[in-house]
C-alpha cells in the first residue's frame, strides 16, 4: 500500500516538474520570437519626438524597508526628454528619507490643495523639490502601507497617466518613453508593463550566478496578449482616469495584485474597448535583498491567493478561454507550486528509500531539468548584460 | 529502469535536443544575417561614393533598400544625384505597398525626406492618401507629413478629409505637430482647414485651435464665435478658451465672466475661464476671480487664486489671506509660493 503510494506520488510529482519545464521552455521561445520581432520592426518605424507623448506622474512608494531608493531614483530621475514628474510617498520622516534619497536635494513644505479622489490615510505633510529637473512632490502620510501611498499618490498627481514603481527598480533610460509612446500607438491602453528581471544582490555585490538561475522569463505574458489579468501590476503604467473609478489598489491586502482583473470588470460592464499591453523590449530591473526577496515572495503569494478567489468567475470562461488556462497556469506552476514541490521531495525521498526510482534515474532527471531551464535563461542572458 | 523511468528521460533528453537544436540555430542564423548586412552596407557605400545608379531590382529588396536608407541619411549626397532615383519610385511604391505596416511606415519615411522624388507620380500620391487610413500610427503620421511636404493645398484637404472619416483618431498632438512644422504659406493652409472646420472631429478641432495658439495665428473672430456657440464640442471651446490667454483680446471678457459666474453648468469652463483672465486685469476681473474663489470646485478655486496671485499686489493678497475660510486661504498660499511673491 505505502509502497504504492510513494510510486504514484513521486511519480505525479515528477510528471509536474516535466511540465513545468516544459511550459517554461514553450513559454520562453514563444517570448523570444516575440521579442526578436519587435526589435525588428523598432528598426523600421522612425522615433515620435518625446514631446509629443502625454505627460506622466511616476509614484514611488517608499517604506521602511526601502533599501535601494537611491539607486533607483538616480535611474527614475534620468529618463529621456518626456514631460513627468516624480511622487515619493512615504511614512516615514523627511530625514530619514533624505538619507536614503540624496541629503543635498532642498525640499520646500507647501500647502498642495488636492482632491481626495480615492480615500486613503491622511496626509499629514507635503513638500516640492527638484531632482536634476525633474519636479518631485514628497508626500509624507500616516502609515497604510504600499497600496494606500499608492492611492495618496494617486491623488496628488498632475497627470492623465501614471507609472508605479517600486524603490528597488532601476529602469534604463527609455523606459518612461517606450511606454508612452505604446500608449501614443494605442489609443485604448489602459495598463503597461515591461520585463522585470530580478537581480539579488548580498552586501553590494551582485550574486550572478544565482541570478542566471533566477531570472526565469516571465512568460505567460507572451501568451495572451492584450488581456491578461493575471500579470503582476506593480511596475505598470496605468490610465489613472481608469485606476480612480475602480477605486486604485485596494488596502485590504500587502500586496494588491487585483488591479486587472478590476478593471476587465469595469471595461466589460461599460463595454469599453481596452488594452492592458506587455512589451518585451522594455527591460526593468528588479534588486534585491535576500530579506526582501523572501517578504516580497510571500506577499506576491498572498496577492495572488486573494487575486484567484476574487476571479473565480474566470472559470466560467466569463474573460476569454486564455484566462482560464492561466488561472490553472498560475494556481499550479505559481500559487501551489511552493507546498507540491516540498511534499514531493518527500515522497521522492521515501520513494528512492524504498527503491522505488533509481537513484541514477532522479540524478538524470534533475540535470536536465536544471539543464533546460539554464538553456531557455541563455536565450535571454544577452539582454540581462545590456543593462 | 522500467518503461515509465525510460520514457520520462527520452522525453527530457529529446526536449534538450531540440533546444539545444534551436539554439544553435537561431545563432548562426544571426551572425549570418549580420555579415550579409554588413556586406551589402559595404557596397552600397562603394556605389553611392561614386554615385553609380542602383538597378530597381536591388532596390525592391526590403534588407537592400533598409540598408541603402539607413546609408542615405548618414551621406551627404547632392541632389541632382538623388533625382535620378525618381523612375524607380513608382515600382517602389508598387512593391512596397504590399509589405508589412512597419516596412511601409519606413518607406514612406524614406518619401517625406525626399518629396521631389514622388510629388509628381500619381500612383505613389493616391497611395500616400489611402495611407492616411492605415491601421498603423506610423504610417499615418508618415503619410500626412508627406503629403504636406508637397504643399499642394488641395491635396493635403483631402487628406485631412479621409483622415477625419476613419474610425481611429490620429493623436491631437501629432497633428499640431504637422501643422507648426508645414513648411509652406501657413495662411493658405489655415484658411483651407478653416473650411472644413466644422466636419471635423472634436480632436482635430482641438489640434487646430493649439496650433494657431502655438503659432500665434490671429483668428479671433472665428474663435469667439466658436467659444459662444453652444452646440459646439466642449474640448473646442475650452481650447478656444485657452487660445484667448496668449492672444489677448477683450471681446473674449464677457464670455468668460459668464461661464465663472454660472459655475453650475460646467465647472470646466468656470476653471479654465478662471486661469484665462490672468491676461486679462481690471477691476471687474478682479471681482470675478474673487467670487471663483468661493467656488465647490478645488480646480476652479486653484485657478482663480492662480490668476489673482498673479494680477494683484502683495497689499491686496495680505487682505484676502485675511479670510476665515480654510479651502481660499490654502489655495492662495498655495500659489503665492508657487509664483515667489513675497506677501
Amino acid at each position: 500500500m505505502m509502497q504504492s503510494i510513494f510510486y504514484w506520488g513521486s511519480l505525479g510529482f515528477l510528471i509536474y516538474m516535466m511540465s513545468d519545464a516544459l511550459f517554461f521552455l514553450i513559454f520562453g521561445c514563444l517570448a523570444f520570437i516575440k521579442n526578436e520581432s519587435v526589435s525588428n520592426k523598432e528598426k523600421l518605424l522612425q522615433e515620435i519626438k518625446e514631446k509629443s507623448f502625454i505627460p506622466v506622474s511616476i509614484i514611488v512608494p517608499i517604506t521602511k524597508n526601502s533599501l535601494l531608493v537611491e539607486e533607483s531614483l538616480s535611474t527614475i530621475k534620468n529618463q529621456l526628454d518626456i514631460t513627468y514628474e516624480i511622487i515619493l510617498v512615504s511614512e516615514i520622516n523627511l530625514e530619514s528619507l533624505k538619507e536614503m534619497i540624496d541629503e543635498s536635494i532642498s525640499f520646500t513644505k507647501v500647502d498642495l490643495p488636492y482632491e481626495e479622489k480615492i480615500k486613503t490615510k491622511k496626509i499629514t505633510e507635503i513638500y516640492e523639490g527638484n531632482l536634476s529637473g525633474v519636479p518631485v512632490l514628497l508626500v509624507k502620510k500616516e502609515n497604510g502601507g504600499k497600496s494606500d501611498a499608492i492611492n495618496a499618490g494617486l491623488n496628488v498627481s498632475h497627470y492623465p497617466y501614471v507609472f508605479i514603481v517600486s524603490p528597488n527598480r532601476i529602469l534604463k533610460k527609455d523606459t518612461l518613453s517606450k511606454f508612452m509612446k505604446k500608449v501614443l500607438e494605442e489609443e485604448n491602453t489602459l495598463c503597461c508593463m515591461g520585463n522585470t528581471r530580478y537581480k539579488k544582490i548580498e552586501n553590494n555585490k551582485e550574486d550572478k550566478i544565482r541570478n542566471y538561475f533566477k531570472n526565469r522569463v516571465e512568460s505567460p505574458k507572451y501568451l495572451t496578449k492584450k488581456k491578461n489579468i493575471f500579470l503582476s501590476p506593480m511596475c505598470a503604467l496605468y490610465e489613472k482616469k481608469m485606476l480612480i473609478k475602480i477605486g486604485g489598489f485596494s488596502p485590504k491586502i500587502k500586496e494588491d495584485i487585483s488591479v486587472l482583473l478590476r478593471m476587465y470588470q469595469n471595461c466589460k460592464k461599460e463595454k469599453k474597448k481596452f488594452l492592458i499591453s506587455v512589451i518585451p523590449n522594455i527591460k526593468i530591473v528588479s534588486l534585491t535583498r535576500k530579506k526582501e526577496l523572501i517578504m516580497e515572495k510571500i506577499k506576491r503569494y498572498m496577492g495572488l491567493a486573494y487575486l484567484m478567489w476574487q476571479a473565480k468567475t474566470v472559470l466560467l470562461f466569463q474573460y476569454g478561454i486564455s484566462n482560464v488556462f492561466l488561472y490553472f497556469y498560475y494556481f499550479l506552476y505559481e500559487l501551489v507550486k511552493p507546498i507540491i514541490v516540498l511534499l514531493g521531495i518527500i515522497v521522492l525521498i521515501l520513494a528512492y528509500c524504498n527503491n522505488i526510482f533509481h537513484g541514477v534515474f532522479l540524478l538524470i532527471f534533475f540535470v536536465f531539468y536544471i539543464l533546460i531551464q539554464l538553456m531557455v535563461s541563455s536565450l535571454f542572458q544577452y539582454e540581462l548584460e545590456e543593462k | 529502469m522500467n518503461t515509465i523511468e525510460s520514457f520520462i528521460l527520452y522525453s527530457f533528453i529529446i526536449i534538450t535536443l531540440v533546444l539545444t537544436i534551436f539554439i544553435i540555430v537561431v545563432t548562426c542564423w544571426k551572425i549570418m544575417k549580420e555579415n550579409q548586412r554588413l556586406k551589402k552596407r559595404k557596397q552600397i557605400e562603394v556605389k553611392l561614393e561614386k554615385e553609380m545608379l542602383f538597378n530597381r531590382k536591388e532596390l525592391k529588396k526590403t534588407s537592400f533598400f533598409q540598408e541603402f536608407y539607413e546609408v542615405l541619411k548618414e551621406t551627404d549626397l547632392k541632389k541632382e544625384y538623388l533625382e535620378k532615383l525618381e523612375p524607380v519610385i513608382p515600382t517602389l511604391t508598387n512593391t512596397f505597398k504590399k509589405k508589412n505596416l512597419a516596412f511601409q511606415s519606413y518607406y514612406i519615411n524614406f518619401l517625406n525626406q525626399y518629396p521631389y522624388l514622388y510629388e509628381k507620380d500619381e500612383n505613389t500620391l493616391s497611395y500616400l492618401k489611402n495611407s492616411v487610413t492605415s491601421s498603423s500610427i506610423y504610417v499615418r503620421d508618415n503619410a500626412l507629413k508627406a503629403i504636406f511636404k508637397t504643399k499642394n493645398i488641395k491635396r493635403m484637404k483631402d487628406a485631412l478629409t479621409k483622415l477625419n472619416e476613419y474610425s481611429k483618431t490620429h493623436p491631437k498632438k501629432l497633428m499640431t505637430e504637422l501643422f507648426i512644422n508645414y513648411t509652406g504659406n501657413k495662411e493658405e493652409l489655415v484658411d483651407i482647414i478653416l473650411t472644413i472646420f466644422d466636419t471635423l472631429k472634436e480632436e482635430y478641432k482641438v489640434a487646430i485651435v493649439n496650433f494657431f495658439s502655438y503659432d500665434n495665428i490671429s483668428r479671433e473672430n472665428f474663435l469667439l464665435k466658436k467659444i459662444a456657440d453652444a452646440k459646439e464640442e466642449k474640448e473646442v471651446r475650452l481650447a478656444c478658451i485657452r487660445y484667448f490667454q496668449k492672444r489677448k483680446d477683450k471681446r473674449v471678457l464677457p464670455y468668460l465672466y459668464l461661464f465663472i459666474e454660472t459655475e453650475e453648468m460646467d465647472w470646466e469652463y468656470s476653471s479654465i475661464s478662471a486661469l484665462t483672465l490672468k491676461s486679462y486685469p481690471s477691476k471687474k476681473t478682479t471681482e470675478i476671480l474673487l467670487s471663483a474663489l468661493e467656488s465647490k470646485n478645488w480646480y476652479v478655486r486653484n485657478n482663480a487664486a492662480a490668476s489673482l496671485v498673479f494680477l494683484e499686489e502683495p497689499k491686496k493678497l495680505k487682505e484676502l489671506l485675511k479670510t476665515n475660510d480654510y479651502y481660499i486661504k490654502r489655495s492662495l498660499y498655495y500659489q503665492i509660493k508657487k509664483q515667489g511673491k513675497v506677501v
